[in-house]
Formats: C-alpha cells, sequence, structure tokens
C-alpha cells in the first residue's frame, strides 16, 4: 500500500517550491528593469559592418540582419514585455476586483448589471477581438493591450464576486457593520483581505497567457512597432533569414519560451500551495 | 464452534504522521452483529475504512483477515471480486454510494455483471419495497440526485443487501435517516444476519441500536478498544470507566427512540 | 429541457445584438475617415470633391444608428458590405476563407483530442507514475510555447534543415501537416492539463469509493461512471478553445501561407480593408456563441442538476 504523505509535509513543500519559483521570477523582473545596465550595446544601434555576425565574445548572441546586438536587445526585449505584461495584469486585476466586489457586495440592481457585463465579454473571443481591435486601431503597445485588456478583467470579476459572496454573510462582517463601519470601509478590511489569495492566483496564471498575446500580436505587427524590441516583433523579423542567421530567432525565442514557463510555473505552484492549505 | 469471517489481528494505523488506531483485535462469526461504538474522533470509521481499503490509510501493524486469508497483501484482482460479495459497504452518506447521474437500474446492473450475477429486477423491487421504498419500479430507472438522501440511503441498502456479502459493514447507516425509516433499515440488516447467516460489523455511536441489535459489542476510545464482549457483559456489567461513562446517555437516548 | 433551450436561445439575441454592434463600432474606431480610406485602399488620386461624392455615395452623411440599422439588416440577410480594396462582397470573401479554414481548425482539433484524452486518462489513473511526471511536464511546456514560436521553429527544422515540406506549403495536403500540428501542440497541452484535472476531481468523487466497494469492475467504473460524468466538462473545455483556435489560426496561417479567413483578414488589416475585418469579428463571434450554447446544452443533457440550479 502507498505511503500517505501527510498535509503538513504537502504544506511545507508546495511552500519551498513557492519561494524558489518565485525568486527565479525576481530575478527576471531585476534583468528586466536592469537590462541598460547589463546589455553590452545599445539595443537600437545598427551597423552595415556588423550584420548577421554569429555568436562571439562581444556579441554573446550575434547580430541581427540590421547589425544590432541580439543579446542587447533580448535584454530590452524583457523589459518591454515584462512592462506590458505588469501593466496590463495590474489594470485589469483593479477594474476586475473592483466591478467584483462592489457586484457582489451590493447586489442587487448593480450585481445584475454587472456580471451581465461580464458574460458578455466571456462570450467573445480573446484573441479574435484583440486582432480585430489592433489591426484597427493600427498597431502600437497600447492598441495592443487595449485589445487583450477588453476581455482579460471578466475573470477577476468573477472570482471577486463569488468569494465576496461567501464572506458577506459571516458574523465579523455584521459586527463591523453594528460597529458603524462604512461600506468601503468594510469591502476594504474585511472583503479585500479574504478575496486577496485568489485573486493573486488569478493574476499570477494570467501572466503566462498575457505575454503569450502580447508577444503573438507583436509577431503578427500589431503590437510593439519596430525598432522598438521584443520577443515576438524580433522573431517576426528575423524568421525571414532564419537559416543565415538561426540565432536572431532561437535567442528571443528561448528568452519566450523560460519566462513564459517560469510564470506558469509560479503559477501552478501558487495554486497547489492554496490547494494543500485548503485540505485543512 | 463456528470460524471467524473476519478477524481484525493487532491492528495499528495511521493517516499521515498521526496514529489513528492502535492495537486493535476484533472478530467477528457467521450470523453475529458485531457494534463497535464510540464518540466522533476515536478511530471506528478509519478502522472501517481499513477494512473495505478504498482510502489510503496506512497499516502500520497487525493484519485484516477474511476468511482465513490475509486481505491486505490480497492482488487487486482477487480483493475486487472480494469487495461487494465478500465484505459489503454501506457508507455513511448517501452521496458516498452511487454514481448521481446514472440511474439505479444501470448501476446495479453493472454491478452485478462485475460478479457474473444476473439482475433480477423484481427481487430488487420486492427488497425496495420492504425497505418503505414503494414504486420501486419507478425508482429503479430513476437517477440518485432526484430522490432525497434518506431515499438514496434504502436504495444503498438494498444494493448492499443483493449481493449477499458474508460481511456486511455498516457505517452509521442511520444517520441521514427519520427515527421511523432508521428502524425500518436496522431491522432489514439484522434479518439479513438471520437468515443470510451473514456477519455484520456495525460503526455507531447510537449505543441504543447496539442494545437492540448486537451480540457483541466493541467501545473505542482514542483509537483503542477500551471493552469488548458479548452485549449483555458490555452494556449491562461495565467494567471500564468510559463505557460507564458512555452508558450514562442511554437512558436518554432511549426515550429518543421510543417516542 | 425544452424551457432551458427556449431561455438560452433567447439569451442568445441581446449579445449577438452586442456583438454586431461591436463590429459595426470596429469600423468607426479606425482612425481617418472611411471614404478617404475606402479610395486610398482602391488607389484613387485623392481630391476633396471625390471624398465628398464617396462620403454621400457609402452613406456617411446619415446617422450613425441610422447607418448601423442599415448594416444590421444587410448583415442578417448575409450582405456585409464590400471590400474596400476590390469591391468584392465581404461575405463571399470570407466564405471562401472558412473552409480552408476550418479544414485547419477541425484537423487539429480532432487531433488534439484524440492525443489528449487516452493520455490524460492515463495520467489521471496513474497518478505519479513515470507516465503521469512525462506528459505532465510535455504537457504544462506545450501550454507555455506561443503558436507561432512553435510554427517558425518546426518550419526551421522540416522545410529549411529537413527538407521534408516546402516553404510555402500553398494549399496542399502535406502543406496541412505543419499548421495542424503548430495549432495542435500547445492546445493539447492545454487539454491534457485541463482534462487530467477533471478526471482526477472525479476520481475523488465520493461515489467512486462507494462503487469500488461493490466490487465494480474498474474499467466499468472509470468508463462508465467518471469518464461519464467527466465527459460533459470536457465538451465545454474542448467548446472554449474554439475561441483560442480562431486567434491562432490568423497567426498559422500568416506564417504557413494558408489561404483561410486568418490570412485573409491580416492581409486586410494590412490593406485597410475594415469591412473584411469588421465581418470576420462579427462571423467568428457568431460561429463562438453557437458553439458556446451547443456546448452548454450538452452539458446541461449530461448532469441535468445545472439545469435545476440555474
Amino acid at each position: 500500500m502507498k505511503k500517505v504523505i501527510s498535509n503538513k509535509i504537502i504544506r511545507k513543500r508546495a511552500r519551498r517550491r513557492v519561494y524558489v519559483i518565485g525568486a527565479l521570477c525576481v530575478l527576471l523582473v531585476l534583468i528586466a528593469i536592469f537590462a541598460k545596465q547589463l546589455s553590452p550595446h545599445d539595443p537600437n544601434v545598427t551597423s552595415a559592418l556588423l550584420i548577421r555576425r554569429p555568436p562571439s565574445k562581444e556579441y554573446p548572441f550575434g547580430t541581427d540582419s540590421y547589425g544590432r546586438c541580439v543579446l542587447s536587445r533580448v535584454l530590452a526585449g524583457a523589459g518591454t514585455t515584462i512592462f506590458a505584461t505588469t501593466v496590463l495584469v495590474a489594470v485589469t486585476f483593479v477594474i476586475g476586483t473592483v466591478l467584483g466586489i462592489i457586484s457582489g457586495y451590493y447586489g442587487g440592481l448593480a450585481d445584475t448589471l454587472i456580471m451581465r457585463v461580464t458574460e458578455l465579454f466571456l462570450a467573445f473571443p480573446q484573441m479574435v477581438v484583440a486582432i480585430a481591435v489592433a489591426g484597427i486601431l493600427g498597431g502600437g503597445l497600447k492598441a495592443a493591450l487595449i485589445a487583450l485588456g477588453v476581455t482579460a478583467w471578466t475573470g477577476y470579476a468573477k472570482i471577486a464576486r463569488s468569494h465576496t459572496l461567501s464572506v458577506k454573510n459571516e458574523n465579523y462582517i455584521a459586527a463591523a457593520k453594528l460597529a458603524g463601519l462604512r461600506g468601503w470601509q468594510i469591502i476594504c478590511f474585511h472583503i479585500l483581505p479574504n478575496t486577496l489569495f485568489p485573486l493573486v492566483t488569478n493574476a499570477l496564471t494570467q501572466i503566462g497567457t498575457t505575454m503569450i498575446g502580447i508577444s503573438g500580436l507583436s509577431f503578427l505587427g500589431l503590437g510593439v512597432i519596430p525598432p522598438q524590441a521584443e520577443w515576438g516583433s524580433m522573431i517576426n523579423e528575423s524568421r525571414a533569414y532564419i537559416q543565415l542567421a538561426p540565432w536572431a530567432v532561437l535567442y528571443p525565442a528561448l528568452a519566450t519560451v523560460i519566462t513564459i514557463m517560469l510564470f506558469n510555473y509560479l503559477g501552478d505552484a501558487v495554486m497547489d500551495l492554496r490547494k494543500a492549505e485548503r485540505r485543512n | 464452534m463456528a470460524e471467524n469471517v473476519l478477524e481484525i489481528r493487532d491492528l495499528s494505523l495511521s493517516y499521515g504522521d498521526d496514529d489513528i488506531v492502535r492495537n486493535v483485535n476484533l472478530s467477528v462469526k457467521a450470523g453475529e452483529i458485531l457494534c463497535i461504538a464510540g464518540e466522533s474522533g476515536c478511530g471506528k470509521s478509519t478502522l472501517l475504512k481499513a477494512i473495505h481499503g478504498m482510502d489510503a490509510i496506512n497499516v502500520t501493524a497487525g493484519d485484516i483477515v477474511y476468511e482465513g486469508k490475509s486481505i491486505l497483501g490480497m492482488p487487486a484482482s482477487e480483493r475486487r471480486r472480494m469487495m461487494g460479495t465478500g465484505i459489503g459497504l454501506i457508507p455513511q452518506n448517501p452521496q458516498g454510494s452511487f454514481n448521481p447521474l446514472r440511474s439505479f437500474g444501470k448501476q446495479m446492473k453493472e454491478t452485478m455483471e462485475s460478479h457474473g450475477m444476473k439482475f433480477d429486477r423484481t427481487e430488487m423491487v420486492r427488497l425496495m419495497d420492504s425497505m418503505g421504498l414503494p414504486d420501486g419500479d419507478k425508482l429503479i430507472s430513476s437517477r440518485p440526485f432526484e430522490l432525497s438522501g434518506g431515499m438514496n440511503q434504502r436504495v444503498a441498502i438494498v444494493f448492499s443487501l443483493l449481493l449477499q456479502p458474508k460481511v456486511l459493514l455498516c457505517d452509521e447507516i442511520t444517520s441521514a435517516l427519520d427515527v421511523t425509516s432508521g428502524k425500518m433499515v436496522i431491522h432489514e440488516v439484522e434479518s439479513y444476519a438471520a437468515h443470510s447467516n451473514a456477519a455484520i460489523l456495525m460503526v455507531t455511536h447510537h449505543l441504543g441500536i447496539a442494545d437492540r441489535i448486537a451480540d457483541t459489542v466493541a467501545v473505542m476510545n482514542h483509537g483503542e478498544v477500551v471493552e469488548y464482549g458479548p452485549v449483555s457483559k458490555v452494556l449491562y456489567h461495565p467494567e471500564d470507566s468510559y463505557t460507564r461513562m458512555l452508558l450514562e446517555k442511554i437512558p436518554k437516548i432511549r426515550r429518543e427512540a421510543v417516542s | 429541457m425544452k424551457k432551458y433551450v427556449i431561455k438560452r436561445l433567447i439569451s442568445l439575441i441581446p449579445l449577438l445584438l452586442i456583438l454586431s454592434f461591436f463590429s459595426f463600432l470596429l469600423l468607426d474606431m479606425a482612425p481617418g475617415d472611411p471614404a478617404e480610406k475606402k479610395l486610398a485602399a482602391q488607389g484613387v488620386a485623392v481630391t476633396k470633391e471625390v471624398i465628398e461624392a464617396e462620403r454621400i455615395r457609402m452613406g456617411l452623411d446619415r446617422p450613425f444608428l441610422t447607418r448601423y440599422f442599415a448594416w444590421l439588416f444587410g448583415a442578417l440577410r448575409g450582405d456585409l458590405g464590400v471590400s474596400y480594396k476590390d469591391g468584392f462582397p465581404v461575405m463571399g470573401k470570407l466564405m471562401d476563407g472558412l473552409g480552408k479554414t476550418c479544414q485547419l481548425a477541425v484537423s487539429s482539433l480532432v487531433l488534439s483530442l484524440l492525443v489528449s484524452i487516452p493520455v490524460s486518462v492515463i495520467c489521471a489513473v496513474r497518478q505519479d507514475s513515470l507516465f503521469d511526471n512525462v506528459f505532465r511536464i510535455l504537457s504544462f511546456a506545450g501550454n507555455s510555447v506561443p503558436n507561432f514560436l512553435i510554427s517558425v521553429l518546426l518550419m526551421f527544422v522540416f522545410c529549411i534543415r529537413m527538407k521534408i515540406f516546402p516553404v510555402i506549403a500553398g494549399d496542399s495536403f502535406s502543406g496541412l501537416f505543419l499548421p495542424v500540428i503548430s495549432l495542435a501542440i500547445p492546445m493539447t497541452g492545454r487539454f491534457i492539463r485541463q482534462f487530467r484535472a477533471e478526471i482526477i476531481s472525479q476520481l475523488e468523487q465520493d461515489f467512486v469509493t462507494g462503487i469500488r466497494a461493490r466490487g465494480v469492475r474498474e474499467t466499468v467504473v472509470l468508463f462508465r461512471n467518471v469518464l461519464y460524468n467527466a465527459l460533459g466538462h470536457m465538451i465545454t473545455i474542448a467548446g472554449l478553445s474554439i475561441g483560442t483556435l480562431m486567434g491562432g489560426s490568423v497567426v498559422i496561417e500568416t506564417i504557413f501561407r494558408w489561404s483561410g479567413i486568418g490570412k485573409l483578414v491580416m492581409d486586410s488589416i494590412t490593406a485597410r480593408d475594415y469591412p473584411v475585418v469588421q465581418g470576420f469579428v462579427l462571423i467568428m463571434g457568431v460561429m463562438y456563441l453557437v458553439i458556446g450554447l451547443v456546448t452548454d446544452l450538452i452539458f446541461v443533457t449530461l448532469d441535468p442538476r445545472t439545469e435545476i440550479t440555474s
């Protein structure tokens, strides 16, 4: 018979995993923040003499067809991707959470209205809407973020609402009401702290999806406008001469895959931790 | 002297790192009813789980023997064939018995077929009737989620009895039922033991039930059997202080049962 | 059940209205004057008089809502306007591409299901085995790689290095292979993860213990009970993935030059031929809504408890 592992050990392991992966993600973010300082060259300086050089000591990832340093561009791309993702996740998090809590806490007409709108946005295919909106707005990072954000907030709203509903009738909320706290005070001090963990978990799982979306739009030429460095658009620029300079595609590809995997893994680890915490 | 159908020898169980049951020795013969009594958390349900072996529980010491054979080391296929027809189980909550989405008839049929038996609809209807479930023919075609918990519980007992187990494990089977249905069910289990010469191992916190149907009683406290013997001895001349404390609640229980 | 179907059909009406409104609005969101864009797309020399004449011909002098309803009634009859670029009806252009896109989408969906269903069943039944761990890593990886990246890498390996497939696939059958794989890999990864989780959650239901305790054969427990109960969720997951598939096909068709609706829409975005983009959103949206409705109805048929609670 299989040995049963106690919940305590499962929790401990889950927590350790979150710390390790979390530290790696923080490291990645730091790299993105200090991209300028870490870059050996200016990511945007072109040179006719240095076109498609294979990786060397001076250019560890080689150069692209404009003679730009691929390593510097990958580092700069990390900044673009992580900045854009953070902005999008943060904005959709706040909008979705506020709407979800209002909907759950006040109920009634506000609830009906907000939930109808949420269902509405959930009913449309995200990437199709994003491509069309970004395409018609004429590209650019801002348009891409709006295009992806149109549907991304709905998840938070649903989670925030259901968790608000589940704590709304607890005794301590009634006590807070009797103590004369106002609606927004109860929301800030009592409801928000109790819904934060599932919301953060959702935000973490959204990071990977958002990155895939941003790089996909940029790849299509609907996101970041060159020459600004972004992994998706770098891959698109370089794929035409992949035979001559595979490094110009492979390094941004590798960076994309590693980053998305790391953040997806963090999301998984936090979700496992939540499950382990709830087993008690 | 009749053979023991089921024997529990020096059994110790743990769940994770927590020891739950220590050095338990119990046995039941054919036609005998053994009640394991104790308050919640005493380990009686864990003991039952170890016997049917469906949940992950560590056996740290001892053995469980069915008809002279250890069931702990039994190959999965042999154990599967033994379950239901050899050792039957009536779980505590009715949600634990059936797939909520498939009709009782389909589920009974596939159970019988798994054991190479034939599904006899009229026999099932008859048994349901004796369990206070008239209109059995219609019930068989319905799905568990369409019925109340109490009705599901009684159908679960019908399922168990139709398989003719030699040992029937009952886990607090009356807890989902009202007093009348509870009595009906207990009566049916009791008469099954008498007619089919089956052994019953019933876990209950209800000493009134033990008094009514049991031949032998085991009282458990903190994972150990504190007193074990014939009903006349354990319930009427208890030696252990914990048993005595439990028994002080009995008059109250009896009054409840009568009203 | 009948009541539920009618209720759901009625709830579709406002969604369709909003979708059509949003699609119509898209054209107005585009920067610049539509008449000017149309003429520019056709390569006509633009003067003030020509634009003004075109504006009146396009009905742009009428109020917004009037134009919307005129467009909506046209759309209901299958008229989505004409392309800025060549003056052909948008509906016809989209329908030409839709067939090719469906080839791609259906093939990759079928391939993903054929792989992910058996794999996720084995993973769920043999949890934490070697097989489970290997496929958990693979499905995690597959789920984390954007499909444009997969297709670029596949193209590099199979078309350029190994020369097994032509670089420009055209619309041949062998050309179907790489695009389908590119779409199928991330989808298979996602399916394995979600199916596995769903099957495990069904396996952990109390009733499984009850059925096993009656000695029911394990194959019956698994196929007629656990998988039967998981089926509704699995169909829902597959239905939702069609939205991702629609977006993915735009990327993949562009890379492999597969002349489906996705490539058409990218070409139209480049050419600023916005009525085609508008029609694309409308048709994809309608298809997605209908698929969502169908999967919901299947779910309720399999698990009538949801109808009672909703």
